[in-house]
């Protein structure tokens, strides 16, 4: 399988051709799929929301900025937000999502963990460095798509519980990705 | 901008699952915030990475040219939509969308003495509401109770409370535990938009006032 990489993005963004598409496709489609259901979607949601993913990354490749986060993290805000809309139907406005707003704004974030080669593999350490408690947490927020007071009801915690495990993770996730730059 | 939303409120809207309100007057503040950019991006990546290695079965495939047959459908008969926001005006981006651009244009009722209120709705399909206040000079913003968190933007003029003072663009992030009572700061009226989880109900000062408790 060919490989999803920055040259590969960067030659879709240029030249919008099928064939790059059809290895971003094959890359992303499955995950993306994967994730939603378990979020609790169905099959069929599933594939709804992972066909208007993959169709907003069509039309809005243009929009990608490189400089502000991983081709990843865009594709997944596009597969999240569709999930709030699509899933949770709790409006019937689209989400406005801060990628549509940043760029129209254009400015700068100046983010430094977007600097590094190969944020994709220190995120993924970074996540495997959580303690299980706050892992947990991440992931029953992250991949469930479960809300903090949802989370407190599943493991039987108090949500001022969940809050400190979900700012603890973060914080061990700042300092690991730092530490793994070196 | 000094006072942001609580990590785990910027981890929660990075993972999708705040309130479309909450998500609202986050993505408000964060417009013109580095500061939680970055912290929104750090998250963005974990669902990433989430989304990326968390996948069961790593051989299997989906249909492109189905895909494909779906795409060439949909250019056909659409057009894509893009958003206009005036990046110049007082009203953040996210909120135009509700209450246009001008500040001066909310249709404001009359709440309390020195304070007016607006009630905005923001979904059609759920009772998902923004509440703006529009508070007077040394004026106390009232009490109120809620159940679950809160969060208050202020988007002209100022107030502080017992954590500090809250301009244009800060969040006030205060979960049911917390003990607030914040009095505008500014010379100039304060004007500031509320999201709750569930009702707010005012306490004291209407309560008095009405003799009985105010549901806004
Ligand atoms: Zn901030």
């Amino acid at each position: 399988m060919l490989e999803v990489n920055k040259d590969l993005v960067k030659k879709f963004q240029a030249e919008k051709n099928t064939k790059d598409f059809e290895v971003i496709f094959n890359y992303f489609a499955p995950r993306i799929k994967s994730l939603l259901m378990k979020s609790g979607a169905d099959g069929a949601q599933a594939e709804d929301i992972m066909h208007d993913t993959m169709i907003n990354i069509w039309e809005k490749i243009h929009m990608y900025n490189p400089d502000k986060g991983s081709f990843s993290s865009w594709v997944y805000t596009i597969a999240r937000n569709n999930r709030i809309d699509l899933l949770r139907k709790k409006s019937s406005q689209p989400y406005t999502d801060i990628s549509e707003v940043e760029i129209a704004s254009d400015n700068e974030s100046g983010l430094e963990i977007v600097e590094q080669k190969s944020i994709s593999a220190r995120v993924k350490k970074a996540i495997e460095l959580l303690p299980l408690k706050q892992r947990k947490v991440i992931e029953l927020s992250f991949v469930n798509d479960l809300t903090q007071e949802e989370i407190a009801g599943e493991l039987n915690i108090p949500i001022g519980t969940v809050k400190s495990r979900m700012r603890l993770a973060y914080q061990k996730m700042k300092h690991n990705l730092k530490e793994l730059q070196a | 901008m000094k006072q942001h939303p609580d990590l785990s409120t910027l981890m929660s809207y990075s993972s999708g699952t705040l309130s479309l309100a909450f998500s609202t007057l986050v993505t408000s503040h964060i417009e013109n915030c580095d500061h939680c950019k970055e912290i929104v991006q750090i998250g963005n990546e974990l669902g990433a990475s989430m989304m990326e290695n968390d996948i069961e079965n790593k051989d299997k495939t989906e249909d492109f040219n189905e895909f494909l047959n779906k795409l060439n459908n949909k250019n056909n008969n659409s057009e894509i939509k893009e958003i206009d926001f005036d990046l110049n005006s007082e009203v953040p981006a996210s909120l135009q969308r509700y209450i246009g651009t001008d500040l001066d244009e909310i249709q404001w009722s009359f709440f309390a003495p020195g304070i007016q209120k607006s009630q905005v709705k923001i979904s059609d399909k759920s009772n998902c509401h923004l509440t703006f206040l529009k508070i007077k000079p040394n004026k106390k913003i009232p009490e109120h109770g809620h159940k679950g968190g809160e969060l208050t933007l202020v988007l002209k003029g100022a107030f502080e409370d017992a954590n500090g003072t809250y301009a244009a663009g800060d969040i006030a992030d205060h979960d049911t535990s917390t003990h607030h009572e914040p009095v505008v700061s500014s010379k100039e009226d304060c004007i500031c938009v509320i999201a709750t989880d569930g009702p707010m109900v005012f306490k004291s000062m209407i309560a008095n006032m009405y003799q009985s408790i105010v549901r806004i």
